[in-house]
C-alpha cells in the first residue's frame, strides 16, 4: 500500500498546481536561455522568477546580472527544473532541447523564445513575451525607449563607410543574420564578416584579417578570468600594430548577445567611435 | 700495467659475490679467470676493470686508484671486453671497430689518422679485414666475436680484461682468439680472461686463478692450480692430463658421482672416488 | 702498413659529408618557402625591399609579426623535436624511443597547461616553459618507474602508452577546471599541436632554453656513440653514465617542455626523421644527432607549409599531418623489430 501513495505523492508533485494561480500572470517562471533570462528579468516582477540560468547572473555574459542578484541559478538541467514546480518556462528552441521536452512531458508550459536578428524581430519578442507575462505597459515601455533612443542618433552617414570587423575569441567573425550585423548596420559601418564570408560565422586567421585592412577592429570582449589560447589571439601584436587606438573598440558581448535596450547602447558606442575615426583621418 | 685487487669484498643483501680477493696481475702474462657458473668470475673481472665499486678493498692500477674524473684517462689504458653480443644499431665492422677509439677521441670524434691505423692494425691482427664493409648482422657468431676483440685492440691499451671471449665460437675461432690473447700478452700487455674451457685456459694461459663461491681457490701455473683434488673439489670432475710438444693439455673427462662440487665447498669426500 | 692508412682516414668519415650541407639548404628552402607562403598574398622581394629601405607597412608587419615567428618556431620546434628524438634512442637503444611515443610530450603538455590556464604565465611569462619543461620531467620520472633500467621494447611501448593516458587525462581535466570557459575546447592544440598564430615573445621566450638543451643534447654525441655496444663497454671507454643521464634527462626536458610549450605536442617528428636519416650516417649515433635536428626542422616546415595551403576550412593541426605521416612508419618499425627479435 505504502508505494502507492508514494507513487502518488510523486505524481501530485510534479503536476503543475492549477488551485491558487491567477488566470493571467504566471507566478513561478523558470528561464533555460540567457537572452529569456534578460527579458524576463526586465519585464516581469522579481517575485514572479523562479530561476534563471547561471550564464543570466554572470556579468561577462548577461546585462542584467545585477538584478539576478540572489535568485536560484540553474544550469539548463530537467532535475533542478522540475523540484521548482514552474507554471512556465521560458527556453530557445536549439538548445537543452532534451529538457524542454521533458518539461513538456510533465505538462509543464514550455514557451519557445529563438534568437532574433533583427530589431524588428526584437521588437516583437518583447511585445509577444510581455503579453505572455501579462506586462504589457512595461514591454511598450521598454520597445519604445529603444525605437527613441535609435531615431535619436538619427541615420548613419550613406558614404564612406568604414568596414568593421568583429573579431571574436578563436578568431570568428561574426556575419550577417545575426544582432550584431544590425548594430554594425545602424551604425554606419560595413561588416568585414559580409564581404570574407557566405555563412553566419566564420574564422579569420590574423593574416587574412589583416590583409582585407578593415578600419575598425570591434573586439567582443568581457574582462577574462584566467588564459586561453582563444583570447590570446585577440592580444596578438600584429593586431595591436596595425590598429592603433583610434581604429579599435571594445563591446561587451553583454550587449549585443541578446535583444535588449544593450543593442542600442552599442549602436550608441560604435556610431562615437566611427565618428572618431573619421575626424582622426580628417587630420591625417 | 699492474692491476692489484685486495681485499676486495662484494654483496648484494646477504649474498657474498667476492668475499675476500686478493690477487696481482702483471704486465707480460695471459691470467686465466676460471671456476664454476656462479662463482664471481665476471663480478671479479668487472671490478678489476673498474666498472665497479665494491663494498671493501680496492683495486689499485699502478698502484694508484683512479678518481671519477680519471676514468678518462684510464679508459685508454685498459680494454674491457663484455660477454655477449650487445649491438643496438646495424653498424659496419670498420666503423664498429673505430668505436674502440672513443677513448682517444675529444667530442667531435674527428678520426685522425692515428685511429684509422689503430683501426686497421685490430682488423688485420684479428683477420677480419675483408669483413670491413659487412654489417654485423650478416656474419656468424664467430665471426661477430672476432669484431668486439678488434673493436678492444683498437683501444691499444696496456692492459686487455675479456669476458668469455670464445663461447658459443667454433674451434677454429676458438683457436685464434687464445692465440690474440697470448700474442697480446707477450707483447707485454697485462691480459685477463674469463674461461671456461679449462682444455684451453690450461694451454694457454700463464697463470690461472680458480674461483669459487667468491672465494680464490687457488692462483698460479695451471699445473699446480688444477691438481686432482682442486679439480674435484671445485668442478666436481675428474680429468684426463697429457702433453703435446711440451705444452700441457686437460680434459674433463667423468663426473665424479655423489659429488656436486658446485654447491658444496671443498669437502673430503669429494676427492675419493 | 703505412700506405693503407692514409686512404682510410677519409673513408671513415665519408657518408657525412655531404648530408649536412643538403640537409640545411633543404631548410633554407623551406624557409624561405614558410616566410613566402600563407594566407594572404605577400610577396617576399617587396616585402624585403620594403624592410631593407626601413619602411614599416601591411606586408612587412605580416612578414614579421606573422610569418616570421611561425616560421622560426617550425624551425625551433622541429629541430628540438628531431634533436631529442635521436638522442632518446641513442640512449635507449631503441629505435622506437622518441618524445611522443614514450610521452614526455604529453606529460609537458599537462605542465604547460597549469602555467597557462592558472593565469601564471600572463603575470611570469617564463612560467609557461619552465610548466613544459616540469612536466616533461615528471614524465622520466614515470618512465623509470615503469620500464626501469634495462627496458625492452615492450615495457618501453607499454609504459608510454600509459604515461600518455594518464596525461591526457590529467590535461583534460585541468582544462576543465580552468576559469576560462573557452579552455575546455581546447584540448585539441594541446594534444595534436599548431604553429598558428605564434608570436615573436613565443621565440624570445623559448630560444635560450632550447638552445641550452640542444647544447646538452649535442654534447652527449660521443656517449651515445659509446653505448651502441652497451653500458659496460661505454663505462669502459671512458663515459661517465651518471653524467650522460642527467644531459641527456635534462637536454631532452629542456627542448622538449620548451617546444610544447609553445606549440602543443607535436608527435612522430622524433621518431620518423632519426629513422630516415640514420643509413644515412652509417648507423652511427653521434652523427644522427645534428642531421636530426636539421631534418626534423625541415619535416616540421614541410608539415607546417602543407597545413598552410590546404583548402580545408579551420586549419588542420599540424600534429594530424605529422600522425599521418608517423603512425605508418612506427607501425612499420615494430613489425620490422618484431620479426628481428630473436636477433
Amino acid at each position: 500500500m505504502h508505494w502507492r501513495l508514494l507513487l502518488l505523492a510523486i505524481l501530485v508533485a510534479l503536476l503543475p498546481l492549477e488551485a491558487g494561480a491567477s488566470e493571467e500572470r504566471s507566478q513561478r517562471i523558470v528561464s533555460l536561455n540567457l537572452c529569456a533570462d534578460e527579458l524576463l528579468l526586465r519585464l516581469a516582477d522579481r517575485e514572479d522568477v523562479a530561476s534563471i540560468t547561471f550564464l543570466g547572473a554572470d556579468e561577462r555574459f548577461s546585462s542584467v546580472a545585477a538584478l539576478a542578484e540572489g535568485l536560484h541559478v540553474n544550469h539548463g538541467k530537467a532535475e533542478e527544473v522540475l523540484p521548482l514546480h514552474p507554471d512556465l518556462v521560458l527556453a530557445e528552441p536549439y538548445s537543452a532541447r532534451s529538457t524542454t521536452q521533458l518539461l513538456r512531458r510533465a505538462g509543464i508550459s514550455v514557451l519557445d523564445l529563438p534568437v532574433p536578428t533583427s530589431f524588428q524581430e526584437v521588437y516583437q519578442q518583447i511585445e509577444k513575451l510581455a503579453k505572455t507575462l501579462g506586462q504589457e505597459e512595461r514591454g511598450r515601455r521598454l520597445v519604445t525607449s529603444m525605437q527613441q533612443r535609435l531615431a535619436a542618433l538619427g541615420p548613419p552617414p550613406a558614404a564612406g563607410q568604414p568596414l568593421a570587423a568583429v573579431y571574436q575569441p578563436n578568431g570568428f567573425l561574426v556575419g550577417p543574420g545575426t544582432l550584431v550585423h544590425e548594430v554594425l548596420t545602424a551604425a554606419g559601418l560595413r561588416n568585414l564578416a559580409a564581404v570574407a564570408f557566405q555563412d553566419h560565422y566564420g574564422a579569420l586567421p590574423v593574416e587574412r584579417l589583416l590583409w582585407h585592412q578593415p578600419d575598425l577592429l570591434i573586439l567582443n570582449r568581457a574582462e577574462e578570468r584566467g588564459a586561453s589560447l582563444a583570447h590570446e589571439i585577440l592580444r596578438h601584436p600584429a593586431l595591436k600594430e596595425f590598429f592603433s587606438e583610434v581604429h579599435t573598440a571594445v563591446v561587451h558581448p553583454s550587449l549585443w548577445t541578446c535583444g535588449g535596450p544593450g543593442l542600442v547602447e552599442a549602436v550608441e558606442l560604435l556610431r562615437a567611435a566611427a565618428t572618431h575615426l573619421r575626424q582622426a583621418e580628417a587630420r591625417e | 700495467m699492474q692491476i692489484i685487487a685486495r681485499g676486495l669484498q662484494v654483496h648484494i643483501g646477504t649474498a657474498r659475490l667476492l668475499d675476500g680477493i686478493d690477487l696481482e696481475v702483471r704486465p707480460g702474462e695471459l691470467l686465466g679467470l676460471i671456476g664454476p657458473n656462479g662463482a664471481g668470475k665476471s663480478t671479479l673481472l668487472r671490478h678489476l676493470a673498474g666498472l665497479q665499486v665494491p663494498n671493501r678493498g680496492e683495486v689499485t692500477y699502478d698502484g694508484q686508484r683512479p678518481k671519477r674524473k680519471e676514468r678518462p684517462a684510464l679508459a685508454r689504458r685498459l680494454a674491457y671486453l663484455p660477454q655477449g653480443v650487445d649491438i643496438a644499431w646495424p653498424l659496419r665492422v670498420e666503423r664498429l671497430v673505430a668505436l674502440g677509439r672513443i677513448p682517444h677521441q675529444g667530442f667531435l670524434r674527428r678520426q685522425q689518422t692515428r685511429d684509422a691505423a689503430a683501426v686497421e692494425r685490430a682488423l688485420q691482427r684479428t683477420g677480419i679485414a675483408e669483413l670491413r664493409d659487412r654489417p654485423l648482422v650478416t656474419l656468424s657468431g664467430g665471426e661477430r666475436m672476432l669484431v668486439l676483440l678488434a673493436r678492444a685492440l683498437a683501444v691499444e691499451a696496456e692492459a686487455l680484461l675479456a669476458d668469455e671471449p670464445i663461447a658459443a665460437l667454433d674451434p677454429n675461432h676458438q683457436l685464434r682468439v687464445m692465440e690474440l690473447l697470448q700474442e697480446e700478452a707477450r707483447a707485454r700487455k697485462t691480459v685477463v680472461a674469463v674461461l671456461h674451457d679449462l682444455a684451453l685456459a690450461v694451454r694457454f694461459c700463464d697463470r690461472l686463478a680458480l674461483l669459487h663461491q667468491g672465494r680464490l681457490l687457488a692462483v698460479g701455473k695451471p699445473r699446480d692450480v688444477l691438481d686432482d683434488e682442486t679439480l674435484a673439489a671445485a668442478y666436481g670432475v675428474r680429468a684426463l692430463r697429457g702433453e703435446r710438444e711440451g705444452e700441457p693439455f686437460l680434459l674433463a673427462w667423468e663426473r665424479i658421482t655423489g659429488c656436486r662440487g658446485m654447491e658444496r665447498p671443498l669437502s673430503s669426500s669429494c676427492s675419493h672416488s | 702498413m703505412m700506405a693503407s692508412d692514409l686512404p682510410h682516414a677519409p673513408r671513415l668519415e665519408a657518408g657525412s659529408q655531404w648530408l649536412l650541407p643538403s640537409l640545411a639548404l633543404l631548410l633554407l628552402l623551406l624557409f624561405l618557402l614558410s616566410l613566402g607562403l600563407g594566407e594572404a598574398p605577400l610577396s617576399l622581394p617587396s616585402a624585403f625591399g620594403a624592410l631593407l629601405a626601413g619602411e614599416r607597412n601591411l606586408e612587412t608587419l605580416v612578414l614579421l609579426e606573422l610569418r616570421l615567428p611561425r616560421t622560426l618556431l617550425g624551425v625551433m620546434v622541429g629541430a628540438s623535436l628531431g634533436l631529442a628524438g635521436a638522442a632518446m634512442q641513442g640512449f635507449l637503444r631503441n629505435p622506437l624511443a622518441e618524445p611522443g611515443v614514450i610521452g614526455v610530450s604529453s606529460c609537458a603538455a599537462f605542465g604547460a597547461v597549469v602555467a597557462f590556464y592558472s593565469g601564471l604565465s600572463l603575470t611570469f611569462p617564463l612560467a609557461l616553459p619552465l610548466g613544459g619543461i616540469a612536466g616533461a620531467c615528471l614524465s622520466v620520472l614515470f618512465l623509470h618507474l615503469l620500464a626501469g633500467r634495462q627496458a625492452s621494447t615492450l615495457s618501453l611501448i607499454l609504459a608510454g602508452v600509459a604515461i600518455n593516458a594518464f596525461a591526457a587525462a590529467l590535461t583534460a581535466l585541468a582544462l576543465n577546471l580552468a576559469p576560462n570557459p573557452y579552455a575546455a575546447l581546447e584540448i585539441v592544440f594541446w594534444i595534436m599541436g599548431s604553429l598558428a598564430d605564434r608570436t615573436m615573445a613565443h621565440v624570445e621566450l623559448v630560444a635560450p632554453i632550447m638552445l641550452l638543451g640542444a647544447f646538452l643534447l649535442v654534447s652527449s654525441a660521443r656517449g651515445l656513440d659509446a653505448l651502441t655496444l652497451g653500458e659496460d663497454t661505454a663505462a669502459s671507454l671512458g663515459i661517465d653514465l651518471g653524467l650522460l643521464r642527467l644531459k641527456l634527462v635534462l637536454g631532452t626536458a629542456l627542448t622538449v617542455g620548451s617546444a610544447v610549450a609553445v606549440s602543443g605536442a607535436i608527435g612522430f617528428v622524433g621518431l620518423v626523421v632519426p629513422h630516415i636519416l640514420r643509413p644515412l650516417v652509417a648507423q652511427q649515433p653521434a652523427r644522427l644527432l645534428p642531421a636530426s635536428a636539421l631534418g626534423g626542422a625541415a619535416l616540421l616546415l614541410a608539415a607546417d607549409l602543407l597545413v598552410r595551403l590546404m583548402p580545408i576550412g579551420p586549419e588542420l593541426k599540424l600534429g594530424v599531418v605529422t600522425a599521418l605521416i608517423g603512425a605508418p612508419i612506427f607501425l612499420l618499425l615494430l613489425r620490422r623489430l618484431r620479426r628481428e627479435l630473436p636477433d
